[in-house]
């Protein structure tokens, strides 16, 4: 219960983050991290499927409202809850996954890290960018704005990673 | 029975997955959808009040700017007024002065990095503003509102794939209409001009005044680019915009009175000519 608390809690402070900081945050104009996957990203290995997609939806709901485009973060933000047990079976790693377990850099190690949040950030990123263009038209010019987007929420990822976990090595 | 129910528990995930994402992409693919409409409706408020919190914080790091810009425009009508008082028989009146009014508003929020631009002003339905009506600076076009609430409204941005308006050439008079094509929140896109017209860089685009959301003669942008290919009937035209977007503070939207029954009578004239 006091888990669910914190969670939550997590939830808002992610969504707020986000809609309140960095959707404000104007680099080369089109360029914009999208961090609040981040809270999919560290949710823990062994929490029910159907729960993650949910609390994914709702997420990606929260997002678009403050942006106006319901549907688009909502779905992107699907499709990365559906997509992280594959991409967690994919990468190898000698840990046992503990009950409650949850994937930090200083317990799975900056390889498993590196490649799980690279590739999760990149896919959300570019189906999202994609999404929002709707075309093919500048497909390379969305995807450059896509990758750029995507190397900053992955360098703010390391950053978090660093800044609130250190201790816990 | 116990067959189908075995399927779905072995398949629940995959199907909410479908289910989810069905209901998400269905929801950003029909723009104009009841429940879409209904949900930002309902949350105007909400949103208004948080951006507001934010902009009490965020206001002060742009009050030099802001000082500036109201100075630029205080300097402007009081030469244009200088001028009226001189001339006062040259300047053809409105037949009807009373015909429209400006209702100030700060932007509380604002993206320019988006497909989809949207703003958010401090003044709502108790301050007189209501859906459609123009949004215009000191220095041109802003955009059109799309929801209001009490005390916010929400606005599509010039800047944004949603938005088109009718706009004209200073110099020519040629109808055509403005649509963002998404790149860079400097620039937008002018069609529909034939090329038999002469347009050429530096020109004035203005607005039409034809749909009853903006004024007439209010500036747009400025002609950056005359594109044309042999074998087309119409230029691709790209314009330098007036408004700097990311610089954003004091607002007007636009009052017409009887912009309804002008949107009323151009309806029916539409539906006769059919």
């Amino acid at each position: 219960m006091k888990n669910t608390g914190i969670q939550l809690l997590r939830f808002v402070l992610f969504v707020a983050a986000q809609v309140l900081v960095f959707n404000r945050v104007n680099l080369g104009g089109s360029i914009n991290p999208y961090i609040y996957i981040l809270f999919l990203l560290m949710l823990p290995f062994d929490s029910p499927g159907w729960l993650q997609l949910i609390i994914a939806f709702l997420l990606g709901l929260s997002i678009d409202l403050f942006t106006h485009t319901p549907g688009l973060h909502t779905s992107a933000a699907v499709l990365v809850a559906f997509a992280r047990p594959f991409i967690v079976r994919m990468i190898s790693t000698s840990r046992e996954i503990e009950p409650g377990m949850r994937p930090t850099l200083f317990i799975m190690g900056t390889r498993w890290y590196f490649l799980y949040s690279l590739m999760l950030i990149v896919l959300h990123h570019v189906y999202l960018f994609l999404l929002e263009s709707m075309t093919f038209d500048r497909f390379f010019i969305t995807l450059t704005q896509a990758l750029t987007s995507a190397a900053i929420t992955f360098f703010l990822a390391f950053l978090s990673q660093y800044l609130f976990y250190y201790k816990k090595k | 029975m116990r067959n189908l129910f075995a399927f779905l528990l072995r398949h629940h995930l995959i199907l909410l997955f479908i289910v989810l994402m069905g209901m998400s992409l269905g929801m950003y693919f029909s723009n104009n959808s009841y429940q879409h409409n209904r949900l930002l409706k309902a949350t105007t408020a909400f949103r208004g009040h948080i951006n507001e919190q934010v902009f009490s914080v965020t206001q002060y790091l742009h009050l030099n700017q802001q000082n500036k810009i109201l100075t630029k425009e205080n300097a402007r009508l009081r030469t244009f007024l200088a001028l009226q008082d001189n001339t006062a028989m040259q300047w053809p009146a409105d037949s009807n002065p009373h015909r429209m009014h400006y209702i100030p508003a700060k932007v509380i929020s604002n993206s320019v990095n988006k497909k989809y631009n949207y703003l958010m002003l401090d003044k709502g339905r108790a301050q007189g503003i209501k859906p459609d009506q123009g949004v215009i600076s000191s220095q041109g076009v802003v955009g059109i509102v799309t929801h209001v609430a009490e005390n916010y409204s929400s606005v599509i941005s010039l800047i944004n794939l949603n938005c088109q308006i009718s706009a004209r050439l200073k110099n020519t008079r040629e109808i055509g209409r403005i649509v963002w094509p998404g790149n860079s929140y400097h620039s937008t896109e002018l069609l529909d001009i034939p090329t038999h017209i002469t347009v050429n860089t530096g020109d004035s685009v203005i607005t039409s005044g034809y749909s009853h959301i903006f004024p007439e003669n209010l500036l747009i942008g400025v002609v950056d680019q005359v594109e044309w290919q042999p074998g087309d009937h119409f230029y691709h035209i790209s314009l330098k915009l007036a408004e700097n977007f990311n610089a954003l503070y004091h607002v007007y939207a636009i009052e017409i009175h009887e912009a309804d029954t002008l949107r009323w009578l151009n309806t029916i004239n539409e539906m006769e000519e059919r």
